[in-house]
């Protein structure tokens, strides 16, 4: 099944900026900075820690300056700040959301956004330019599977653990879920094409309640767990998370997320591994008994 | 404000790029050319059936020499610049004091100070 991505568009847009303008060829050598400066973009770090604006473009007569915020201690947050306010430059239709033109009109119109479309295409711009698929692709094929692929990816790409596990998601052939929590609630929750095809029934949504025996709920009643960035994988039933997959057996991996205050969690699904794996049994026993 | 009424900021945008490539006395491929963009996106954007991005912008500024500002009609002069700077933070008008209070120290900090 494919599902019709509506910001694909702004991820391919990055992604032919890395290719094709700039002529980049390995995940490491993707520097959102420097990509700003070759546009004559000056980049800053914001003077102040302030929460409520992660990243800013400015436009002062024919320059063009990026201020990003640093009050998430992530290079990978950060990066995906800089990467974001690029999108507001490169993708088209921008101009008429970001300018003002008159303060009056403005402030007008801002009661008619009723979505933020434009900040979820300089996302996707965000991520088509940090990880490109040309790349990401390949090294998603050494890198193994579930979280510990996701970790090695986020090193590799030096991105934040929540971005590498959505495009991870958005890439892979397997049957994988990433769950995002924050305090013992859901934040969000996104799945696999593969995973989908599974038909998951309702999956959890943004205010749920994490279901109780979930690793994400045990990390969750300690603060120090999630501070301390630890980790819990488990196998688990497919009831716990999603209502119509009864008798799919789970694989579930669960981090702390040290001062973001938040664990992740990537589910696979060891039925469909079988699948996969056509018989293998070594491979998918290996799996099942890691950590 | 009614909505519908109001112009964007894109509007003048297609009018005044073929003014100023006219002016320049460029033809649609000589102006790609010297923008380093596809030959076709100068004719969709003067018949407004694409709208630019500020990359876009910039190119089309530096190869006609006139400001980005004129070309999305904030200025009359070519050489001119509507607002001495734009903090293009979408929600800019929906921060509340603190918020608006860091985007103006970013501005005064880095920007030129010099009002044109």
């Amino acid at each position: 099944m494919v599902r019709p991505d509506p910001f694909g568009f702004a991820t391919r847009q990055a992604e032919e900026l890395v290719r094709d303008d700039l002529g980049i060829r390995r995940l490491e050598d993707i520097d959102p900075s420097a990509i700003a400066k070759g546009r004559d973009i000056e980049v800053h770090r914001m003077p102040d820690a302030y929460a409520g604006v992660s990243g800013m473009l400015i436009k002062d007569k024919d320059n063009f300056h990026i201020a990003y915020n640093t009050f998430i201690k992530s290079v990978g947050f950060q990066r995906f700040s800089v990467g974001h306010e690029l999108g507001h430059y490169f993708l088209e239709g921008h101009i008429d959301e970001l300018l003002p033109f008159g303060q009056d009109r403005h402030i007008s119109e801002a009661g008619f956004v009723s979505e933020n479309r434009f900040e979820r295409e300089a996302d996707h711009f965000a991520a088509g330019l940090l990880m490109p698929e040309f790349l990401f692709r390949p090294a998603m094929a050494k890198a193994g599977e579930g979280l510990d692929a996701i970790e090695a990816l986020s090193k590799q790409c030096a991105t934040s653990l929540t971005a590498t596990a959505i495009r991870y998601q958005e890439l892979t052939d397997e049957a994988v879920a990433v769950i995002q929590s924050a305090g013992n609630r859901i934040e969000y929750c996104c799945m696999s094409a593969r995973m989908l095809e599974l038909k998951p029934g309702r999956w959890p949504r943004k205010g749920d309640l994490l279901p109780s025996g979930t690793g994400a709920a045990y990390l969750h009643t300690l603060p120090k767990r999630i501070s301390d960035n630890e980790r819990i994988d488990r196998e688990t039933l497919a009831a716990d998370w999603f209502r119509s997959l009864k008798d799919v057996e789970l694989f579930e991996e669960t981090i702390g997320m040290g001062n973001y205050g938040r664990t992740l969690t990537i589910i696979t699904t060891v039925d469909a591994l079988r699948d996969d794996n056509d018989g293998d049994d070594d491979q998918l026993w290996s799996r099942s008994i890691r950590r | 404000m009614d909505k519908s009424s109001a112009l964007k900021p894109s509007d003048m945008f297609p009018e005044r790029l073929k003014f100023a490539r006219e002016m320049r006395k460029m033809n649609q491929e000589q102006l790609a050319e010297a923008a380093k963009l596809q030959s076709s996106a100068i004719s969709h954007f003067e018949t407004g059936k694409r709208k630019p991005s500020f990359d876009n912008l910039k190119k089309l500024a530096d190869a006609l020499g006139v400001t980005t500002d004129y070309l999305l009609g904030r200025t009359t002069n070519p050489e001119g610049h509507g607002a001495p700077s734009d903090p293009l933070y979408r929600d800019f008008q929906k921060l509340d004091q603190d918020g608006r209070d860091v985007a103006r120290r970013v501005i005064r900090q880095f920007l030129p100070k010099d009002d044109d």
